[in-house]
């Protein structure tokens, strides 16, 4: 895969039909980032809809979830809030959102503002 | 899981003074009486749902990676904290959102739009760990919680509204 670019999006699946507002965007929880601060996302940029889907059907088959949505944002929008994008290819549109401050309150700050940012789409 | 309190009220505003007479006099007791009471179930209606919407997303969040990814349990602390917290809610405040968080807490939210919302992690340690939205501008914090909800924790509820 190429290098992260700005104008990518990156996909992040959703089992919890509570994390995507009525108003299609993200609810902020979408983006409070796990235990290890690494917030696993999908490069979509160059993938068609359908795709898209697939790959979050198989992502909840491998945690045993049923997948309710995704929530959409720009490497721009993430680079913006002083956070970094790592692809780690495993697989090869897989990166993760890293960088997060140590502290919770700034961690839940910038989740809400990358969730003003996003787009929810909710799995039909 | 239910815990019952007994409300002794002195002369609050429920009780209405008794000292006229006559048919005006009766009309206006009775409809004060109504008055309060429609008050009083409003109040009690609204504390309810929280406290029924707190006990379902406990028991959605019971078990290790309940979001998908791998978040624990919500600890029985953040359980009895929350109930707390949202008893001691002032009863002119909207009642919240309530979520699981992803360290074992909960969360309670006041949302208006995406970017005007303000939200509570409460993790049953004495803390309420905060951040919010404020249009142009944006707050994050934490305070102690005892035995009262902080003036600051009530004013960043209040800028949602």
């Amino acid at each position: 895969m190429p290098p992260i670019s700005l104008i990518e999006n990156l996909s992040r699946f959703i089992f919890n039909k509570k994390h995507i507002r009525n108003n299609n965007k993200g609810h902020w929880r979408a983006f409070d980032p796990p235990k290890n601060l690494r917030m696993s996302v999908y490069r979509t940029s160059d993938i068609i809809e359908e795709e898209i889907w697939n790959i979050g059907k198989n992502v909840a088959v491998s945690r045993s979830k049923t997948l309710k949505g995704r929530v959409d944002i720009a490497v721009s929008n993430v680079k913006a809030n002083r956070l970094d994008v790592v692809p780690d290819d495993a697989p090869s549109i897989h990166a993760n959102i890293v960088d997060w401050p140590a502290r919770k309150e700034e961690r839940m700050e910038i989740a809400m503002k990358l969730a003003d940012a996003s787009s929810g789409h909710r799995k039909e | 899981m239910s815990e019952a309190y007994l409300c002794i009220e002195k002369d609050g505003i429920s009780a209405f003074p008794n000292i006229g007479f006559g048919p005006d006099s009766n009309k206006s007791t009775k409809l004060f009486v109504e008055a309060i009471s429609a008050l009083k179930n409003t109040v009690g209606s609204q504390l309810n749902e929280s406290l029924a919407l707190l006990k379902n997303v406990y028991a959605e969040c019971s078990e290790t990676n309940w979001d998908g990814y791998d978040a624990p349990p919500i600890s029985p602390n953040a359980y009895w904290e929350t109930m707390s917290f949202i008893r001691l809610l002032p009863s002119w405040i909207p009642k919240p959102d309530i979520l699981g968080g992803t360290d074992g807490e909960i969360i309670l939210e006041w949302y208006k739009n995406s970017s005007r919302l303000f939200a509570i992690s409460i993790t049953g340690k004495n803390e309420l760990i905060y951040a919010g939205l404020f249009g142009p501008y944006s707050r994050n914090g934490s305070t102690y919680f005892g035995n009262s909800i902080p003036e600051e924790i009530i004013n960043y509820i209040q800028k949602i509204n």
